[in-house]
């Protein structure tokens, strides 16, 4: 529920982080995964 | 108040002996140089992330950016996306390779990446320069906390800090520095997720707030800065943060590249929760004191006013935290370039690790005590002294590692030049252009990177190429193959 006062210069830093941080760890575990293929195929 | 409490003392008694206690347990293990520093490759994803977290976050979250958003508003958080830009581009363009290598200092990687032993030492002598400058206003910023929260002289609080900070550095090395930047992560954001609460039930919730802050000043709810302006605060963080060595060292002591990375999405989420409570307590304190005569002063009022007395105390042990741990992090890499890159290098190569390990430390301690005797002269105002050595850092490191790290044409003599052509750019922009054309939002950071990235390029076309044996480990794709 929005806070009078506040407007999207605060909600929307809160979207745009929560956006940033699951696109990040994403990337990541899919790095860490093409890692572990990569050592399985002998590379 | 707080500051004068017996609380405050017992508080600072106990993290002294945590702090202490750890750097006897680092000193034990700290017997060869790859244990000083980097721990032994040993550090996992959650300690890596609180210790990229503890160097990112200084006295300058605490008191400027507090500050800043105290006066500004919330639209001044956004900047955070810029620091994280820059983990970003770390983590996707630098750390792996990095880490991959396994060195010991961010010269090694200079040195062996450019094949050159000159480019290896202008690094390192860039570094120990800049980064005692950098030390220099941690100095003086402790100095002016301690007089302004607890009336004790400055000379005084800056000798506290280097003797306690250079002892702990200069004891356990890396692994008891990370482990305690861990604590002192965890402390800071225990501290600050204490404090917002406390300062939202003196305020009756976040409605009050937004409606009083913005009736103060509409834009504090707002948009205080332009995306214009957001986005070239953005990119001065975001460069220096992308090839930060205070940070790119750390990388060596983790356990591998996966480690890496995860441990930079950790880093990021503690400086999101640090960032949001930082958010939340200037704008409260902006509701609860709308007409402070410094901004500056909300963070030392927030704790010894507004919060309780064990709450307040330990705010003010997090404020130390947060300095120390970025203390402790610049000797680390100064100490490592000294003693690593210039004393085994050029005066001793054949020393003895025991000899390296008491040489890094000796380092330590000498390169600690320059900048306490610079802080007491007083050179320049703190929050300068920290933005403008962040765009000489920015400026002669940024392309040699970005570019260098993913571009195999570049050779040692256009990474020379581009370090030597990126600090002087950044200098004369700095000290003369600046003024005219500062205005028209070019900063001495941009000139400096453009600078640099150019004569890097030009430079390498017209020289010979970098030997493949020197490549191979940075280029050729080796899964996690790392050197321990």
């Amino acid at each position: 529920m929005p806070v009078p006062g506040f407007g999207w210069s605060f909600y929307g830093f809160f979207f745009a982080a929560a956006a940033w941080m699951t696109l990040y760890f994403l990337w990541a575990w899919r790095a860490a995964v093409r890692d572990r293929q990569g050592r399985a195929d002998g590379r | 108040m707080a500051a004068d409490s017996g609380v405050l003392v017992w508080v600072t008694l106990v993290y002294f002996l945590v702090v202490f206690g750890v750097s006897v347990w680092g000193y034990r293990r700290a017997t060869s140089e790859v244990e000083f520093l980097a721990a032994g490759r040993t550090i996992g994803p959650w300690v890596g992330g609180a210790v990229l977290a503890a160097t990112q976050i200084s006295a300058g979250t605490f008191v400027g950016t507090l500050g800043r958003l105290y006066f500004t508003g919330v639209s001044w958080t956004w900047i955070w996306f810029g620091v994280w830009a820059g983990w970003v581009t770390s983590a996707i363009f630098v750390a792996p390779k990095l880490r991959r290598f396994g060195a010991l200092t961010v010269a090694d990687y200079v040195g062996t990446r450019f094949a050159s032993e000159g480019a290896r030492t202008l690094a390192a002598a860039l570094i120990i320069v800049t980064y005692s400058i950098l030390l220099t206003a941690q100095f003086q910023a402790i100095g002016e906390i301690a007089s302004a929260v607890f009336s004790v002289p400055p000379l005084m609080a800056m000798a506290a800090l280097l003797a306690s900070t250079g002892f702990y550095t200069a004891l356990g090395g890396v692994r008891a520095s990370s482990y305690i930047e861990f604590i002192q992560t965890l402390i800071m954001v225990l501290a600050l997720l204490c404090a917002v609460p406390v300062v939202l039930v003196h305020l009756g919730g976040f409605t009050p707030l937004g409606e009083y802050i913005g009736s103060i000043e509409p834009r504090t709810i707002g948009w205080w800065f332009s995306w214009k302006e957001l986005l070239a605060f953005s990119l001065s963080f975001g460069l220096g943060i992308a090839a930060a060595p205070y940070e790119m060292t750390r990388y060596y002591s983790m356990r591998d590249v996966a480690t890496v990375r995860y441990a930079i999405g950790i880093s990021m989420l503690l400086q999101l929760v640090i960032g949001v409570c930082v958010t939340t307590l200037g704008m409260g304190m902006r509701g609860l004191f709308p007409f402070l005569p410094s901004p500056d002063q909300a963070s030392s009022i927030l704790a010894s006013t507004v919060m309780p007395p064990l709450l307040g105390s330990l705010f003010l042990v997090a404020m130390l935290s947060a300095i120390m741990s970025t203390v402790n992090s610049i000797l680390l890499v100064t100490g490592g370039a000294f003693a690593h890159d210039l004393y085994k290098r050029l005066v001793n190569p054949a020393a003895s690790e025991r000899r390296l390990v008491w040489v890094n430390r000796l380092s330590i301690v000498v390169l600690g005590i320059i900048p306490f005797w610079m802080a007491t002269l007083k050179l320049g105002d703190v929050q300068a002294i920290v933005v403008e050595q962040a765009k000489f850092i920015a400026s002669f490191f940024f392309v040699p590692v970005v570019l260098g790290l993913n571009w195999r044409r570049g050779t040692k003599q256009g990474a020379i030049w581009s370090m030597v052509v990126g600090f002087l750019a950044c200098l004369t922009w700095t000290f003369t252009l600046q003024r005219s054309f500062g205005s028209h939002g070019i900063d001495s950071v941009e000139v400096g990177v453009v600078a640099s990235a150019v004569t890097f390029v030009l430079v390498s076309r017209l020289t010979p190429p970098t030997p493949n044996r020197n490549l191979a480990i940075f280029f050729d794709d080796e899964g996690e193959v790392s050197r321990a």
